[in-house]
């Protein structure tokens, strides 16, 4: 595709609806439609009708050329001859791929470093192959709609000048709200499965925060540390008492639906978190009632969500929430007890999937505007014309500084991360016996270099305190020397430390979010949770 | 007349211990259940047929990690079933090493005789316990429970008389090879070691 001096990809006007972009032939020395080129040209630079242009593989060697292995050596501390070695390694095996990311962000350029990671995988053909990367470029799947108007996240987004604000993502501008009524105040929160006081960022904040809320009412099957702060508590169904609606089959590759239907009968007073919505909106009145149902059918995507919504309610109202599954499964030609039966079913199997995947992308049917896979980002290009050129939304990709960036040294400051370990999540593991006791202590404990650790005298078991360097605020946790980790950095898992006292089997952790300050990324509004640089202290 | 064995690839373990949690719903579910009602403490005490070491090795920046895996060898020459006083440890047509509880007088020779460490004293059964490569699932036709749950398949089992198998040719390769052979034992539990990692 070719890109004009001033950044606009050149078009030749739009064909049954879809813009047709330009791309230019060296067969005939010309610009044509893309579909229509023998030789598209990957580098130089063209004139097409008066305008400089250049395509984008060109735009991309230009912009990467100023990023050597001895810049990156500079920032990353890794060889330059090693970073080296690892291109050639990766340029010369097949198939090769870089995970490209899922997380939100945790730096304010993780949007950056992930689509720097996919430009990797699209250069070296691993977007939609066998055993390599298939998730993303086949997807079929739609960009979440924008949220209203109205919404707190929203408005907070925008003030903090998030390219995405109006996706909403930015839960934290709840806490401004809460605290100060801006942009107006709310006076009940319902928290549905969600931990905010240990997972919510600054974590101290969220703590105070709910105080102050008139109602907090929360939905759950954990007595965790939030519930604690929950002036009304509705317990839901565990999973094995529970019959759930349909659900698309994720992180799979293979199309199709799965469910759950419950195994066992509910053990204590506990609910379905839909059973919960609609006997709330029952009693609140016939109008209520009837938008619940409305607006679920929406969020199940129905054409004509009256129609569906009146068909859900009333399926619901016979049968449960096994009705609900039983509209779906019917709207979808599933056989039910076969679903019932087996849990799942695959419509379309991994190797089905894949065939029509690479179809799709060899016939231009991919979700790009142009239907190809392409380096070039239209989304981040769009928020560039509107905002102004910042490196965190370069269309093509551009090296973009973290906050924490040069910060830490390595002997008093770090950076501070954290990852997962196979037997925990952020909660709902916490309280489980077995993966509690099989997950090991040092997998609990804060990561520190070793011969950092002996140079502070710090011994593993050690007591430590990190104190946050921006905040002030400080955890303590159980030192764990190690080499498996660099010197300016410590690392902490993702259960994050549990305290309800109501959790039997929990163990000790790290109360990373304590640590945590209200931020958002430039880009998707993000909490950017690593922008984090710590002091240890020995207690 | 099937030789059960099993090959476990150290490569493809990423120490989630789906294998020990798999074994402990198949195997020792009331156990466990008994375990959950005393509390942590006991959870932490709670003896495994199967269990995974994590070993860190190297200096920064080249270092590693390896997961090890401990299990019942099934030996040939099982030191554990010529100790046992009672008969209670025994070796099966099939070469598996079983305990029949109703002999075991808990005097734990095997324990002490067995150099991997695969025996144990079950306070709740009150009798020796080990693992029985699901014994009770090969006689249905399906794998023994670790197998059939690793997400990375770094299990595998069958039989080693089948030279069709895959576990026989991994052991005919001489990629997966025996621990402690000095010892005699001739097990029948094999590793593939990791690469070594830079």
């Amino acid at each position: 595709m070719l890109v004009a001096e001033d950044g606009t990809p050149l078009t030749a006007g739009t064909e049954e609806g879809k813009i047709k972009y330009l791309v230019w032939d060296l067969a005939r020395n010309k610009a044509v439609k893309h579909e229509e080129a023998v030789l598209p040209a990957l580098e130089g630079e063209f004139t097409v009708e008066g305008k400089r242009a250049k395509p984008v593989f060109q735009l991309l060697k230009e912009k990467v050329s100023q990023y050597t292995p001895e810049w990156a050596e500079k920032i990353t501390g890794i060889p330059a001859e090693t970073i080296r070695q690892v291109g050639v390694e990766f340029g010369k095996t097949r198939p090769a791929a870089v995970d490209c990311g899922w997380h939100d962000p945790k730096y304010k350029n993780s949007t950056m470093t992930w689509r720097a990671a996919a430009i990797l995988n699209a250069l070296v053909g691993s977007l939609v192959k066998d055993g390599i990367l298939i998730t993303g470029a086949g997807s079929t799947a739609s960009p979440p709609p924008d949220v209203s108007e109205d919404s707190v996240t929203r408005i907070w987004g925008a003030k903090q000048g998030v390219a995405m604000a109006s996706k909403g993502f930015t839960f934290q501008g709840f806490l401004d709200a809460i605290e100060k009524g801006e942009p107006y105040r709310i006076s009940t929160a319902f928290l549905f499965s969600v931990n905010l006081v240990l997972t919510g960022p600054d974590s101290r904040r969220w703590r105070e925060a709910l105080k102050k809320l008139e109602k907090v009412i929360a939905i759950d099957i954990y007595p965790n540390d939030t519930v604690l702060y929950a002036d009304i508590i509705l317990p839901e169904h565990a999973f094995l008492e529970r019959d759930d609606p349909l659900f698309g089959i994720a992180y799979a590759p293979v199309a199709g639906f799965h469910t759950r239907v419950a195994a066992v009968q509910p053990l204590y007073d506990t609910k379905h978190v839909i059973d919960i919505f609609a006997g709330i909106t029952k009693r609140l009145g016939e109008n209520y009632y009837n938008k619940f149902w409305v607006s679920f059918a929406k969020n199940l995507g129905a054409a004509d969500p009256q129609a569906m919504g009146a068909k859900l309610r009333e399926a619901y109202e016979k049968h449960g929430v096994r009705g609900i599954r039983m509209v779906q499964a019917q709207a979808r030609n599933i056989d039910p007890a076969k679903l019932e039966s087996e849990g799942l079913v695959v419509v379309k199997d991994a190797e089905t999937l894949r065939k029509e995947m690479v179809q799709r992308t060899l016939t231009g049917r991919l979700l790009t505007p142009t239907g190809r896979i392409e380096l070039f980002s239209f989304a981040l290009n769009s928020i560039k014309a509107r905002k102004g050129y910042q490196p965190y939304w370069d269309p093509i990709v551009a090296w973009a500084e973290p906050e924490v960036l040069g910060k830490a040294d390595g002997r008093t400051t770090f950076y501070l991360i954290y990852g997962r370990v196979p037997t925990m999540t952020h909660t709902s593991t916490a309280d489980e016996p077995f993966l509690s006791v099989l997950t090991p202590d040092f997998k609990r404990m804060a990561w520190i270099n070793r011969a950092v650790a002996e140079s502070l005298g710090i011994k593993k078991g050690d007591r430590i305190r990190l104190v946050s360097v921006e905040t002030g605020a400080a955890v303590e946790a159980v030192a764990f020397p190690t080499d498996l980790i660099r010197e300016d950095t410590i690392w902490v898992s993702s259960d994050f430390g549990h305290e309800s006292e109501a959790l039997r089997y929990k163990k000790f952790g790290v109360l990373y979010h304590m640590l945590t300050s209200i931020k958002a990324d430039p880009v998707a509004g993000g909490i950017m949770s690593q922008e984090v640089v710590v002091r240890v202290e020995k207690v | 007349m099937a030789r059960y064995g099993m090959v476990i690839d150290l490569n493809k373990c990423v120490g989630c211990g789906a294998c020990v949690m798999a074994c402990i719903t198949e195997n020792r579910r009331e156990q466990a259940l008994k375990a959950i009602e005393e509390g942590l403490q006991a959870l932490e005490n709670f003896k495994k047929r199967t269990y995974i070491v994590t070993h860190i090795f190297g200096t920064y920046p080249n270092v590693g990690v390896v997961y090890t895996h401990m299990i019942c060898q099934h030996c040939e020459n099982p030191p554990c079933v010529s100790v046992c006083p009672t008969g209670a440890s025994y070796k099966t047509r099939d070469g598996i090493v079983l305990v029949d509880k109703e002999k075991c007088i808990g005097c734990e020779y095997c324990v002490q005789a067995c150099p991997y460490g695969a025996r144990f004293w079950d306070p709740y059964i009150r009798s020796i316990d080990k693992c029985t490569f699901c014994a009770h699932r090969l006689a249905k036709g399906e794998e023994p429970a670790c197998v059939t749950t690793c997400p990375t398949g770094a299990r595998t089992f069958g039989d080693l008389d089948d030279p069709s198998s895959t576990v026989s040719k991994l052991v005919a390769s001489g990629a997966a090879v025996a621990l402690k052979k000095e010892e005699g034992t001739r097990p029948k539990v094999f590793y593939i070691f990791p690469m070594r990692r830079r």
